[in-house]
């Protein structure tokens, strides 16, 4: 009985089909926040596990597959943004971009020490420059390093600190200020 | 990776994390689909792939995929678990820390390989007990071993009766801090535990009759599956 080669085979795909359950979930939700979009995201998702699949030899540290998913997920996501926004006519455009609800009477110190807090500050993150938020997004939802994020974004690792340094000065003058919660739909999507 | 973190990072870190875990995940079903289809174009080699889920640590659940795609598992070291159900979904979670060093060179090659039952008690290493006694009709198939430079991985052992009923053991040492989540479908499954002496048996039972029951022995860990109930029983009342 020769069910060893068979198994190979099987196992392959098994234990590839565990890093697709592990990782295929932050990939979508990636995927989704830069598109807004169900099946642009899920194609997202498909191509990054491909493409993963195809170029799994050159991942040189086994222990950086994750961060090296997500580069890889994120800047296909990226892709697909820009030639969506190519394809997409100007007045549909508003469609896509993300919008702020935040009742006007809510006052920063109160949600301060409320739940909603995080949400507030979700929000003041949808309303940055696409480039703070993108790297807010690679550092602290993503995980990844700085190196890693200058290997994404192609851009020195001084440059990534400063950026995220800026972004962060940003979010912070928005949190102390009350009326910023009231300029709804500055935001842009990525 | 090391972060500086102040509370701005947290708040940052939390009030991101909960905007995209608001979006909701659909079924992938398709997506993995489409993908199991183009690695049937671009047949890799199962060694890249297992060094990678080795050291993210969720290689030595694969005996416990193996036809269940309903069970998701992610693994360091089972001792005890609790079951929760939620919706549709049986939720087994376990965690322990454990003071024994994983020692996996990751410079080695793994490797998987067919021996006989003689040569994996003699190649293996770690001390592992099999069944003593076969339920009538059960002959010895075959036995993979998976290595890892020096350290065995995983062991399988398939036995086939003479209707051609196969039962799978998976054998594996529990490497360093272990932490499981196995997720049952409710609706193609059930999960009972069963205390006997020392030993708690976690016995998931498949719609499809198949039957899994995984239990841990002195660091090393066991899951039998197979279809018949009986014979399955039997045998594992026999691993000593």
């Amino acid at each position: 009985m020769n069910l060893f080669s068979n198994k190979k085979k099987n196992d392959t795909s098994k234990m590839f089909h565990i890093l697709f359950d592990t990782y295929n979930a932050k990939v979508y939700r990636t995927a989704f926040y830069i598109l807004k979009n169900e099946q642009d995201s899920k194609d997202v998702v498909q191509e990054t596990f491909i493409k993963a699949y195809n170029k799994i030899d050159s991942l040189k540290e086994y222990d950086k597959f994750e961060g090296w998913i997500y580069r890889i997920s994120f800047n296909l996501a990226i892709q697909k943004y820009k030639t969506n926004k190519r394809e997409l006519p100007v007045e549909d455009l508003g469609k896509v971009i993300s919008y702020i609800d935040v009742k006007t009477s809510d006052l920063p110190e109160k949600i301060l020490e409320a739940k909603e807090h995080k949400e507030y500050i979700a929000q003041e993150i949808n309303n940055l420059k696409i480039e703070y938020k993108e790297i807010i997004l690679l550092y602290y939802y993503l995980d990844l390093s700085y190196e890693e994020i200058s290997e994404v974004l192609n851009l020195k690792i001084g440059t990534v600190k400063s950026r995220l340094f800026r972004a962060k000065e940003e979010l912070r003058k928005k949190l102390r200020d009350p009326n910023s919660m009231i300029n709804s739909g500055r935001g842009e999507v990525l | 990776m090391n972060k500086k973190v102040d509370i701005l990072d947290s708040n940052i870190k939390e009030g991101i994390e909960l905007e995209l875990n608001k979006i909701s995940v659909p079924q992938m079903e398709d997506v993995w689909e489409n993908i199991e289809k183009e690695m049937k174009t671009n047949n890799k080699t199962f060694t890249r792939i297992k060094k990678v889920a080795i050291f993210i640590g969720v290689s030595i659940v694969l005996g416990l995929l193996i036809g269940t795609t309903d069970i998701y598992a992610q693994y360091q070291k089972v001792l005890s678990l609790i079951v929760r159900t939620m919706d549709s979904t049986i939720n087994i979670q376990s965690q322990n820390k454990s003071n024994t060093p994983i020692d996996l060179d990751m410079e080695q090659e793994s490797k998987t390989y067919s021996v006989t039952l003689d040569e994996a008690l003699d190649k293996s290493s770690f001390k592992f007990m099999l069944p003593n006694v076969m339920p009538k009709g059960y002959m010895f198939a075959e036995a993979i071993i998976n290595e890892f430079g020096k350290q065995t991985i995983s062991l399988e052992i398939i036995y086939v009766s003479n209707k051609n009923d196969t039962i799978n053991i998976i054998i594996e040492p529990l490497l360093g801090d272990y932490v499981e989540s196995i997720n049952v479908n409710s609706n193609h499954a059930t999960y009972e535990k069963f205390k006997n002496g020392d030993l708690t048996y976690n016995i998931i039972k498949f719609k499809d009759n198949r039957i899994l029951i995984i239990f841990d022995h002195d660091g090393v860990k066991y899951s039998v599956e197979g279809i018949n109930e009986e014979d399955i029983f039997e045998i594992i009342q026999h691993i000593k």
